[in-house]
């Protein structure tokens, strides 16, 4: 179906990139932590993308994922599936209530709410050391195991992490090109074309909020696994932000974007190392270029370049005005 | 013929200011019923109470025999009154079909779960409602540009969108927030035709709109607004002659002189 092509050319970039470079650092190591982040990124692009609410603190939601597998796991011994389950929980619920006040805000107003909210989050792992290590975070998270079978080597956790990514890109997929996504896309459009619509937006926000929640906790849960070492570092504000950049870079509201601007945010740091102090620097040049002569993203940009020189002459002009 | 969308005392104000002041009136069911008024008048004041929007400072406002004040936008849909805006309120990020798939959205009953798992029931339901949309554009006229941008459609195309988009909700009562609005001659017969057509379906019509041929053509009943106040009510010859209709429109100015054409 065509709805599900970009799909399997995600699904067969996945599955051949670590056959080809077996060894490679970029493709185990790399591959794990782009995976995990095009997950939250995915789930991001669902509320800012296609619903057009945007949300700072996302960092918050990975972290609870994050620390209720590492908390669980370590001092009550529950098994990491329980574990990831709870996390899930806690989340829905925790989105869900301040969802209720939160998103009866708009732009900037909504924008410094999930800030404070995500700083709020943060200082509650940094606080009560006693239970959470404080600053200095969990550590010894046990190892995550599907069926009798370890995770517990590089290769394992691509697949896994990947594997994980697939199931979120299917869900957003089939969301996105449902009624209910139709809906979400029309809040976006026309928040009182929506309303005589029929469509409830208040309730609607509130569903997608706790959705793209539980995409980060998901992804926060195997987070903690993977890494078995845990601290507030890694759920901070900075997190948030990345992951905003991660939607926008890649581009808003196409369901490869986020996927590729994960990919590339989570990549170039590690490439432009090469260049030592000056790194941010170059980092935040290419950000900069990107936004300027790609303003919808490099996925919707790019495809909208490369896409003529596939088709005709006389075709591609039309579809570069239409697109 | 029974009375269908009825106000008491209706009134609206704005920090003292009152857009609509005690205001009654009834309209009957399958009936065209036009609010004209000059510029400022409160019409669109009136339709955002109507659906909601707004919420009175007093008064009532009864559909189909229960009051509706206070009730969201969307309740108010779902109870059968929906409505196209002054300033079209399409969804210009997505195509013409998509826009038109929205007003189905409560004919539909998959939720977040059964969409998310792409079910049996959930594919089902799509294609039936698409089925509903297509119908809907096809009475429109648009049923050639179901694909296209919707931001890439001419004006006059947004505002029959906007009609096709509201027939979708299954109204029982269609408010219409000035249809022919910069339209050209031809643009605004061809929405005049849409009016008595969606009439025809046996869908009440209320209209708000300056282009007098198009409300004397159109309209069962009028009610005349001048300053969010009740000025006459009538049918269109009983309005025109009546002299304090045509002494507040001559009030306005001299290009009030071809007014009833």
């Amino acid at each position: 179906m065509n709805r599900y092509r970009g799909f399997f050319v995600l699904a067969l970039i996945i599955i051949i990139a670590p056959i080809i470079f077996p060894d490679s650092y970029f493709v185990t190591v790399v591959g794990v932590t782009i995976a995990l982040n095009a997950l939250v990124a995915v789930g991001l692009n669902l509320l800012m993308g296609y619903t057009g609410q945007i949300s700072l603190g996302h960092a918050a939601f990975f972290g609870i994922g994050a620390y209720s597998s590492g908390l669980l796991t370590t001092m009550f011994s529950w098994n990491p599936w329980f574990a990831l389950l709870m996390g899930l929980l806690v989340t829905w619920l925790v989105a869900e209530i301040i969802a209720r006040p939160i998103l009866r805000l708009k732009g900037h107003y909504l924008a410094m709410a999930t800030l404070g909210f995500g700083i709020i989050i943060n200082i509650l792992m940094v606080q009560p050391t006693h239970i959470t290590g404080g600053p200095d975070g969990l550590s010894d998270i046990p190892v995550l195991n599907i069926l009798g079978w370890d995770i517990d080597s590089d290769i394992r956790w691509y697949i896994v992490a990947n594997g994980a990514l697939l199931l979120g890109v299917w869900l957003a997929l089939n969301l996105i090109n449902s009624r209910i996504g139709l809906a979400l896309r029309a809040v976006h459009g026309s928040e009182v074309g929506a309303q005589m619509m029929g469509v409830d937006i208040e309730r609607i926000k509130i569903r997608i909020f706790v959705v793209s929640a539980l995409f980060a906790a998901f992804a926060g849960s195997l987070f903690a696994h993977q890494q078995a070492f845990i601290s507030p570092d890694s759920f901070s504000f900075h997190f948030s932000i990345e992951l905003v950049v991660m939607v926008v870079l890649g581009g808003m509201a196409s369901n490869y974007g986020p996927i590729f601007g994960a990919a590339v945010l989570t990549m170039l740091p590690e490439t432009l190392v090469v260049f030592e102090d000056y790194e941010v620097l170059i980092l935040g040049a290419i950000m900069m270029g990107i936004m300027i002569f790609l303003p919808q993203g490099l996925w919707v940009g790019l495809s909208q370049k490369i896409k003529p020189l596939f088709l005709n002459k006389a075709t591609s002009s039309v579809e570069s005005v239409g697109g | 013929m029974d009375l269908f969308l009825e106000t008491q005392n209706l009134t609206k104000t704005f920090g003292g200011v009152a857009a609509i002041f005690n205001l009654s009136f009834a309209t009957r069911k399958g009936s065209v019923y036009s609010v004209i008024g000059p510029n400022g008048a409160g019409k669109t004041t009136l339709f955002n109470l109507l659906t909601g929007i707004y919420k009175p400072t007093s008064g009532a406002i009864r559909f189909a025999g229960s009051s509706i004040v206070g009730q969201p936008p969307h309740k108010i849909s779902r109870l059968g009154i929906s409505r196209t805006f002054q300033t079209p309120q399409i969804f210009l990020n997505m195509t013409v079909l998509e826009n038109t798939l929205v007003g189905c959205h409560s004919h539909g009953t998959s939720g977040f779960f059964s969409a998310a798992i792409s079910s049996p029931q959930s594919r089902r339901e799509a294609a039936r409602l698409k089925e509903q949309a297509m119908e809907n554009l096809r009475f429109c006229g648009l049923d050639h540009l179901a694909q296209r941008d919707s931001d890439a459609l001419p004006y006059g195309e947004l505002k029959r969108l906007e009609v096709a988009r509201a027939l979708s909700t299954k109204p029982k009562l269609l408010l219409m927030d000035e249809p022919a609005a910069g339209l050209n001659d031809s643009e605004t017969s061809k929405m005049g035709e849409l009016i008595q057509g969606i009439q025809k379906l046996g869908i009440s019509v209320m209209l708000v709109e300056h282009n007098m041929a198009l409300v004397m053509a159109v309209s069962d009943e009028l009610l005349v607004l001048n300053y969010g106040e009740y000025l006459a009510e009538g049918t269109p010859e009983q309005i025109q002659k009546n002299q304090k209709v045509i002494d507040a429109y001559l009030g306005m100015g001299d290009e009030n002189d071809d007014l009833f054409d």
